[in-house]
């Protein structure tokens, strides 16, 4: 059940899964590293995938892994603004307000790296060749990532896009209050 | 081993496979990376394009995004007038509140939350007429925050109690105005006796009945005893700083109106009433100061504006009484009672204190 009801909620808010593989995207392309296959969302899990060849350095991997946390986060939480207000403080807005909350919460809700991403992650990091301040460094975001993908069941990965999406207005409201 | 003339020697060994670019075949690969790609190729796969309809739909929700935007500063205004709000009714700060919820109520009319906290707090300042339609807009709309839910329930509970009137009570007060003073206080007996339910609103106007009437001994236990169980009722509470008013007894009237000002400390009404309190017991400049409070906080109610004038009179500055008299003279409410004991204690025909 509720492997069905976390398909239709990927199904659902497939703008963050998109916007997802689009940052792992841009990751690689800051860093060089090639792209051997994207695909932006399919009907079927994994709902997105980018395959990439091995970096020549281990931190680029961690780069490309945690790249979508900050670009969906971001992105969500610009997207979702203007609507953040009337939705989700007042519970009232007009229908490009609800669309911009949908869009905005969707792409936050996937910041999240995938345990794909982790497992990449914590194969290169691993490596003998790798220095040991970034395996302390990506040690903990593994971690996390592992965390967050464990939450999600528990909804986390949605309480964090409404969270995102109130963040800004919420710090604006109590600066000027 | 030297690579470099290793590979050179092997070049001439046809056998020999070396390292080409697995895209174009190229010899000329870049060190360091597991995939042997030439610098071209990398480059190449790096700088994939994003497919013209995700550049499309990114085109299309920035143009959406900044449509938005265009009315988020007003979103962003009605959200810190609600934490206002919040944080003047933390403060016993109702008429502020009330005023910041209104803000939030014009940007977002439909909003529950909103209307359900302008509903309180206008009940707190004793707006009763608003009160009907803001309860028509919130009746059968769910509210999510269990807080507010039971801010409203509460508001509803005490509208009731203390301000709802039956028919039958309405027909007695109509028939009261018209009628011998023994037989209203009869009528109203018989309306408590057999309504002991309704006994808030119903003692609340035989308490006023047995005031305007000068049977203030009978008053004052009234309202005490309605008071006894019933302390929130705001108006009840002023009505006894009255009668004791009348009776001289004036501490206890103005524990009565700090009473009142302790739970909302913007309550106009309690101000004027604890003026008037004070420029009976002859305090002239401290009622003068009470007047100004209470008309700063409502310059939209005849009978603070005659209290101020009142006071105006007792600090004996006429330029500033006359301006006031004018300006009840502008009111459209009908308040006769009010413009003949100004008149009264102007012309020093009226020995009000």
């Amino acid at each position: 059940m509720l492997s069905i009801i976390g398909y239709l909620v990927s199904i659902i808010t497939f703008p963050g899964v998109i916007v997802h593989e689009a940052a792992h995207q841009l990751f690689c392309r800051i860093n060089k590293v090639a792209v051997l296959k994207v695909c932006y969302f399919q009907f079927q899990n994994p709902f997105g995938y980018l395959i990439h060849e091995k970096p020549d350095k281990a931190y680029k991997n961690v780069l490309i892994g945690i790249g979508p946390f900050f670009v969906n986060t971001i992105i969500g939480a610009i997207i979702a603004l203007p609507g953040a207000i009337p939705v989700i403080e007042f519970e009232t807005g007009n229908l490009l307000e609800y669309f911009l909350i949908w869009l905005g919460v969707s792409i936050a809700m996937h910041s999240f790296p995938s345990i794909g991403d982790a497992k990449n992650i914590w194969k290169s990091v691993w490596n003998k060749e790798t220095g040991i301040l970034l395996k302390i460094i990506a040690t903990p975001i593994v971690g996390l990532i592992y965390l967050g993908a464990v939450g999600s069941i528990l909804w986390l990965d949605l309480i964090y896009g409404i969270a995102v999406a109130m963040f800004v207005p919420n710090l604006l409201v109590m600066i000027f209050a | 081993m030297n690579n470099d003339n290793w590979y050179q020697e092997q070049f001439f060994n046809d056998e020999f496979d070396y390292p080409r670019c697995e895209n174009c075949g190229n010899p000329k690969i870049e060190a360091g990376y597991e995939m042997k790609l030439c610098k071209e190729c990398r480059e190449k796969l790096y700088r994939k394009p994003y497919p013209i309809l995700i550049k499309l739909l990114g085109v299309a929700i920035v143009a959406v995004v900044i449509i938005a935007l265009i009315h988020f500063p007003s979103s962003l205004n009605a959200g810190i007038a609600y934490e206002r709000g919040l944080q003047a009714e933390s403060e016993g700060k109702y008429v502020t509140a009330m005023k910041e919820y209104k803000k939030v109520v014009k940007r977002f009319p439909d909003s529950t939350i909103a209307l359900a906290s302008l509903f309180v707090t206008s009940y707190q300042n004793g707006e009763i007429d608003d009160l009907n339609a803001l309860y028509d807009k919130l009746e059968g709309e769910e509210i999510t925050d269990d807080s507010l839910v039971d801010k409203v329930n509460r508001t509803v509970d005490c509208w009731n109690k203390y301000y709802y009137i039956s028919d039958e009570l309405d027909n007695i007060l109509q028939k009261a105005k018209n009628m011998d003073n023994d037989k209203a206080i009869s009528l109203f007996q018989e309306y408590m006796n057999k309504n002991p339910e309704d006994i808030s609103s119903a003692t609340y106007y035989y308490g006023i009945l047995l005031y305007d009437i000068g049977e203030l001994q009978k008053a004052k236990k009234v309202i005490e005893g309605a008071l006894k169980s019933n302390p929130d009722n705001y108006e009840g509470q002023l009505l006894q700083a009255e009668i004791y008013s009348e009776m001289g007894e004036y501490q206890k009237a103005t524990d009565c109106c700090n009473y009142v000002l302790k739970h909302n400390v913007e309550y106009s009404y309690a101000y004027d009433t604890l003026a008037r309190v004070e420029l009976m017991n002859h305090e002239d400049k401290k009622g003068l100061k009470t007047a100004r409070k209470a008309f700063q906080l409502n310059q939209k109610d005849s009978g603070i504006v005659a209290t101020l004038a009142i006071a105006y009179h007792y600090n004996h500055n006429t330029r500033e009484r006359d301006a006031m008299l004018k300006k009840f003279k502008k009111f459209k409410d009908d308040n006769t009672y009010d413009l003949d004991l100004m008149e009264g204690i102007f012309s020093g025909d009226y020995q009000w204190r």
